[in-house]
């Protein structure tokens, strides 16, 4: 079930595009307007544009590896607040300013963690809903 | 007219509650707001304050709000994510396999 040729050739032409913009936002969230979720979500919005335009072929997307991909930047993300707990002063506490090189400290790597976690979350979700409506309730 | 009457009661009502309320804009009530835009730079190392408050002094709540699309993605996939199909074909197969009920009917709805 794919889209006209113009679509695709439009969404082939933007996907790289709104890629490198959803990773700046998320790289750049402590320096400039942005972050994690508003990053995330672009990301994300890739990925549908993608799977809306060219179709939820099997095989073409592998919703384990999404999920996984979910769950360990939740995982991460808690290990990180706790990591606060064991290495700085209390949980989710920012015990790396002004180290290894990092100015902001943690704030990239949990906006890195967030933005992940948000932008396969919505494809998740999307997906669900995709497949629910191909297959018919 | 008379169902108007509850609505404008509430809007008056409302009203009345907001100019009564002691508040001026721009001048924040706590000093929170004022030590997150004078420290935050120093304390951080972050130049964005929103990201310096969303990703440090706030950082359990923004977890809190990953929890809420991870439980939303959990819903979604337990209401809709089975295969309905799967199931029924498998009740038809069960059907073809002993015949159904012995008064005669049939398993599947």
């Amino acid at each position: 079930m794919e889209m006209s040729i113009i679509c695709r050739t439009t969404t082939g032409f933007l996907a790289p595009m709104m890629l490198v913009f959803g990773i700046y936002i998320i790289l750049a969230g402590h320096l400039s307007p942005g972050g994690g979720f508003q990053g995330g979500v672009i990301l994300g919005s890739v990925v549908l544009l993608l799977l809306i335009a060219f179709g939820t072929r099997e095989g073409r997307f592998s919703e384990n590896v999404a999920s996984f991909m979910e769950d360990i930047s939740g995982l991460l993300l808690i290990i990180v607040g706790i990591l606060g707990y064991v290495v700085g002063n209390a949980l989710f506490s920012n015990f790396l300013v002004d180290k290894v090189g990092l100015a902001a400290g943690t704030i990239p790597v949990i906006n890195v963690l967030v933005g992940l976690k948000v932008g396969v979350a919505f494809v998740v979700l999307f997906y669900t809903f995709f497949k629910y409506l191909e297959r018919g309730p | 007219m008379k169902r108007m009457v509850p609505a404008l009661l509430l809007v008056g009502t409302w009203a009345v509650f907001l100019a009564g309320l002691p508040l001026e804009y721009g001048k924040p009530v706590s000093d929170v707001a004022t030590y997150y835009i004078t420290h935050c730079t120093e304390d951080t190392g972050a130049i964005n304050v929103v990201a310096a408050i969303l990703a440090d002094y706030r950082l359990y709540d923004t977890v809190g709000e990953a929890t809420v699309l991870f439980t939303a993605i959990l819903g979604v996939t337990l209401i809709l994510g089975r295969n309905h199909h799967r199931t029924e074909q498998k009740m038809k197969q069960l059907d073809k396999l002993y015949g159904g009920s012995p008064d005669g009917d049939v398993y599947h709805l």
